[in-house]
């Protein structure tokens, strides 16, 4: 009806239809050699101030992991101390007062290391085996002499919680490499942006963060890597209340929002390249507080819900050395070992806790004050017995970390388990971080504002205008200019310029083998260079005038002429493109 | 990019959806502008007897001496040029400055001032086919069919017209009945029916700029900046590369109806007073519209701001305005057997249009994201004025079967200037007509009719926001070619 209405209206009129309007459909077919087209390139500003953006908690987990692992929060402390517990310690007094039954395994084996006690101590097969021959010589028991020994009631555990913490954190933790180095701010003195992690800490990241430090069973994982081997220490799950489900970061820049065009050689078509690179410097108001607003942290401070870290058992026993060399340590295997074993905890934290202890005692017979059948000396954690008279063979020295090193091992196996099989798991339950919410935002917002470019990753995915692949783009230098005023300039890409892929890896391979711009044909005079235009000096670039002819490699090994014709606009260029093979 | 025909299903686009319907409310309406000169002779009127009275006056039916066939067409040429003169500030057209003020730099100091003539030539034509027969001594009834309206506009694609208007045809086809009954020999009134059949097309370049939707994207917190876009925008931000938009309008029909009255009264055997009045007709056009967003602005570079079209935007499109009621007085008065002199008045009640009030809608239109809905409507400011018109006639018989005359009239200007534009050229009109009418049989008569309308040029000072100062002006000349055929 409508078709019949239109027909009879034109036909009363004499009037034709109007066409419908369309789009140009651009080429892309890839340039043959020879083959010559034309395009216009636009430079285009849109200078947004304030320009604000969110990331819901959400939005962060969708980033690409290396964006978020690229930005340090904080190196967290695993380790305080009686007044100020953190996650170890209070992990350790959690497992000693839990019930051994309701324990798996590797748990019980924590606690039974925990609770090691003079009491508890089975010498036989250790360097103080003789000892209790020794001792009932005297009336006394064995655990009675090694309390004496190590300075603990004979029901006492002997290892006190904050060496075997700093055991932990110096064997098993720091020798990680992830726990060892973290990402940071390239300065000229640092120039590769790797920094010590502090000690008894392990570097956390956003991407620790917003994953609710699911992400530290894979990063603090097995790592076998350029010859560093190491099982890793967290397994398991690991459940944390950290930036709340309510959390928003919220970031207001200054800046074009608007990317830079450019043109991908192989089939001529336009591409953009973000334009925040060069804007790293002016991007943000660090001068101004609300160019990072976070919200939605918890009131409470972060919890760590459950995290398992895991000591692995070597596969053998490892016996105790029994030489005073090399001083304050002796020639036990041990210390030959990878020091993420268990075995290297304990000989670790026994010599923590004994290498200043010292010690001297006579033993007598009943009724006897005046001659020792022995006597223990011990100096600097070195254990020498002396007997009087044909009491029986002394037990031979040792450091008494060496004896420790022996008792746990046969505490460990005391119920039938194999060697190997005795590894060890604790796990920290619903335990404070340690620091506030506060700090956490203070802390992410004195890193950012020490390393922006560490956010330009993640500014650039909020600000994600790039597209296509494009070889080089376009650049005008403004009136206001001082060094290069209302000039047009041509930038070839640089690895930076290409966007990360959901993986975090650059979504394309920077394959150039002649970066920049040329004069000839055979890319042997260069016409380009990385003088600072527009505050960048990482770009190849090149001015370009009327009548311009340069030449340019792409990134498949094609080479190409640039003819530059005369400027449409102000703010355009017109760019011949010939592929020349 | 590209984008195709295919892409209609998906829709079209955007906030410019809003400027799009802005563009569509623009004028072609019938200002005086692209109204078709006459309907009838050059001499029909109020006061004018002849078939042509079911549209003037159908009372007059009743004074037909007989069932009458009228037939015939107007063809209708004219020449209308526009030399814009920018009185405003401008930036380079590549740039994208959204706020005032414009960064130095960025002054295109060359786009103000006087601007290469635009120059159309209006071409139509327009039918007309009129049936009137008496029915009984008392009453009698009529039929027409004809064009009112009526006009094809083709100015320069780069043009400095372009954002007011490209191409445009516009014709509103009536068709009509109308009674007639003379209760005194002296006295005869009349009614009329007409169904009214609008169509329109049209192209202009689009200026986002003037959108209030392209404006709130831009403040949406998304990207939070303050801007001057709207249907307010300065001079400073509009008429941008990126923001200009070609937009066509097409296929847009609307039916409506209408009713007219008349009264004529004959006190003495020569002079004969008459009035009509012509209700206002509502016209509703509906169409399709495509809007092309190709630039990497709008497809591609906001988008993780949540600003993105296609290519090409489809959808529909509709245009509300309404035809003013007018009244018409007149009078003939028959001096001697072979002059006959007379007048008509009219009053057209243009003022009773303020806006022009379109409507886009397309699935493509939508950004959710920044707030922006699939469907925008939209009001043009027309405020327009209502006019007089005044023609006068001598009708000379110069042989029993040779009937010549001329008319010289005056219509007065609807559009003030601060709408005025190429679109709706407007202006004081200054109307000549001349005609023959041969009596070749007894039955068969022709008419041969010149008509033409001139505007007293106009120079506009005064419009808002720049868009349309500069000179206009307008010559539009009819040849009608009519056969009467009495029964």
């Amino acid at each position: 009806m409508k078709r019949f209405i239109i027909c009879v209206a034109m036909l009363l009129v004499l009037a034709g239809c109007m066409e419908p309007l369309t789009v140009e459909e651009a080429v892309t077919s890839p340039l043959g050699v020879g083959e010559t087209r034309t395009h216009v390139l636009r430079y285009m500003r849109l200078d947004v101030e304030d320009f604000e953006q969110t990331l819901t908690l959400e939005d962060l987990r969708e980033l690409p992991i290396g964006i978020t692992e690229r930005l340090w929060l904080l190196d967290l402390d695993l380790v305080g101390g009686p007044a100020a517990p953190r996650l170890i310690d209070s992990a350790l007094a959690d497992i000693r007062a839990l019930d051994t039954d309701s324990l798996p395994p590797a748990e019980q084996n924590m606690q039974r290391l925990l609770e090691m006690t003079a009491e508890d101590a089975d010498l036989s097969g250790t360097v103080l085996e003789p000892m209790s021959e020794l001792g009932s010589l005297v009336g006394l028991s064995s655990a009675r002499i090694l309390a004496d020994m190590v300075g603990a009631e004979v029901d006492a555990p002997y290892l006190p919680d904050e060496v075997v913490t700093r055991s932990i954190v110096r064997n098993i933790v720091s020798s990680h490499p992830a726990a060892q180095t973290r990402r940071g701010p390239i300065t000229p003195d640092n120039p590769d942006g790797i920094y010590l992690v502090a000690d008894g800490a392990i570097p956390i990241t956003l991407a620790d963060a917003i994953s609710d430090f699911s992400s530290l069973s894979v990063k603090f994982g097995p790592v076998s890597d350029d010859g560093v081997v190491h099982p890793g220490f967290v397994i398991g799950a690991t459940e944390a209340q950290v930036l709340g489900d309510e959390f928003s970061m919220s970031v207001r820049a200054n800046a074009n929002a608007l990317p830079f065009k450019g043109l991908d050689l192989t089939n001529v078509t336009s591409g953009s390249v973000s334009s925040l690179g060069g804007q790293i410097d002016t991007l943000f108001d660090f001068d101004d507080p609300s160019w990072l607003t976070i919200t939605g942290l918890p009131e409470t401070p972060p919890v760590v819900d459950k995290l398992t870290f895991q000591v692995e058992e070597h596969d053998g026993f490892i016996a105790g050395g029994r030489s005073p060399e090399p001083a304050g340590q002796g020639d036990s295997a041990i210390w030959q070992m990878a020091t993420w074993t268990l075995e290297s905890l304990v000989a670790s934290a026994a010599q923590d806790a004994f290498e200043n202890h010292n010690f001297e005692a006579r033993y007598y017979l009943p009724n006897d004050t005046e001659n020792p059948v022995f006597e223990v000396q011990i100096v600097d954690g070195w254990v020498e017995f002396f007997s009087e008279g044909d009491v029986g063979e002394p037990p031979a020295p040792a450091y008494l970390w060496d004896v420790v090193l022996e008792i746990a091992q046969t505490r460990l196996h005391d119920q039938g388990l194999a060697e190997g099989e005795a590894n060890v798991a604790f796990t920290i339950d619903d335990v404070e971080v340690g620091i506030t919410s506060h700090e956490v935002e203070a802390t992410l917002r004195e890193n950012i504002q020490a390393d922006p470019i560490a956010f330009l990753d993640l500014a650039e995915e909020l600000l994600d205008t790039s597209s296509g692949a494009p070889d080089f783009f376009y650049v005008r230098t403004l009136a206001d200019d001082p060094d290069h005023p209302d000039a047009d300039w041509l930038f070839f890409v640089n690895e930076a310029d290409i966007p990360l892929g959901r993986n975090g890896e650059p979504e394309r391979r920077y394959t150039y083998e002649a970066p920049g711009f040329y004069r000839d044909r055979d890319l042997t005079i260069p016409a380009s260079s990385t003088e600072l235009v527009a505050g960048d000096s990482t770009h190849q670039k090149v001015e370009l005038a009327a009548g311009d002819v340069l030449y340019i490699e792409d990134d498949v090994g094609a080479v190409f002429e640039l003819a530059v014709g005369d400027k449409p606009s102000l703010f355009t260029i017109s760019l011949d493109v010939t592929r020349v093979r | 990019m590209s984008a195709s025909r295919q892409h209609r299903s998906t829709r079209g686009a955007l906030a410019t959806l809003l400027a799009l319907i802005g563009l569509i409310a623009s004028p072609f309406v019938h200002s005086s502008g692209l109204s078709s000169p006459s309907v009838g002779t050059s001499r029909s009127g109020v006061a004018i007897i002849d078939a042509a009275a079911v549209y003037w006056n159908p009372a007059n039916l009743t004074l037909l001496e007989g069932a009458t066939l009228m037939g015939g067409a107007s063809l209708i040429v004219g020449q209308l040029s526009y030399t814009r003169e920018r009185l405003a500030t401008y930036q380079e057209a590549d740039s994208f400055d959204f706020a005032l003020p414009v960064s130095p730099n960025a002054i295109d100091e060359s786009k103000t001032g006087v601007a290469a003539t635009s120059r159309a030539t209006p071409f139509g034509a327009a039918p007309a086919l009129f049936y009137a027969t008496p029915i009984g001594d008392e009453w009698a009834l009529g039929f027409g069919l004809y064009a009112p309206y009526a006009a094809i506009v083709d100015f320069p694609e780069d043009g400095e017209q372009r954002w007011a208007l490209r191409d445009a045809t516009i014709t509103v086809v009536q068709l009509s009945t109308a009674v007639a009954w003379e209760p005194h020999e002296q006295l005869s009134v009349g009614v009329g029916g007409s169904l009214a059949i609008g169509f329109a097309e049209l192209s202009k370049e689009l200026d986002l700029a003037g959108l209030d939707n392209l404006g709130a994207a831009l403040r949406h917190p998304n990207i939070d900046q303050q801007n001057d876009f709207g249907a307010d925008a300065p001079p400073g931000v509009r008429e941008l590369s990126v923001t200009s938009r070609d937009f066509a309008l097409r296929e847009a029909i609307g039916i409506s109806g209408t009713f007219h009255l008349g009264v004529s009264a004959r006190p003495s055997d020569r002079l004969m007073l008459s009035a009509a009045y012509q209700h206002s007709l509502p016209l509703t056009m509906r169409g399709v519209f495509e809007l092309d967003m190709n630039d990497e602005f709008f497809t591609q570079d906001l988008e993780s701001q949540g600003l993105v079209y296609p290519a090409l935007v489809e959808g529909d499109a509709s245009l509300t305005f309404t035809l003013p009621s007018q009244v018409r007085a007149g009078f003939s008065y028959e001096a001697n057997h072979d002059w006959t002199l007379g007048s008509n008045l009219a009053a057209v009640f243009w003022n009773s249009i303020d806006t022009f009030d379109a409507r886009v809608q397309s699935d493509s239109l939508a950004q959710p994201t920044l707030g922006l809905p699939s469907t925008e409507s939209v009001s043009l400011p027309r405020d327009w004025h209502a006019t007089a018109e005044v023609e006068f006639f001598a009708s000379w018989n110069r042989t029993e079967k040779h009937e010549m005359w001329a008319v010289l009239g005056y219509h007065g200007s609807a559009v003030p200037d601060e709408t005025m534009d190429a679109s709706s050229p407007d202006g004081h009109r200054v109307v000549i007509a001349v005609g023959n009418r041969v009596q070749l049989s007894r039955r068969l008569g022709f008419v041969v009719d010149a008509e033409v309308h001139t505007l007293i040029p106009r120079t506009v000072a005064a419009s808002d926001y720049d868009l349309g100062n500069g000179e206009y002006r307008l010559t539009l000349a009819s040849l009608s070619f009519l056969a009467d055929v009495q029964f």
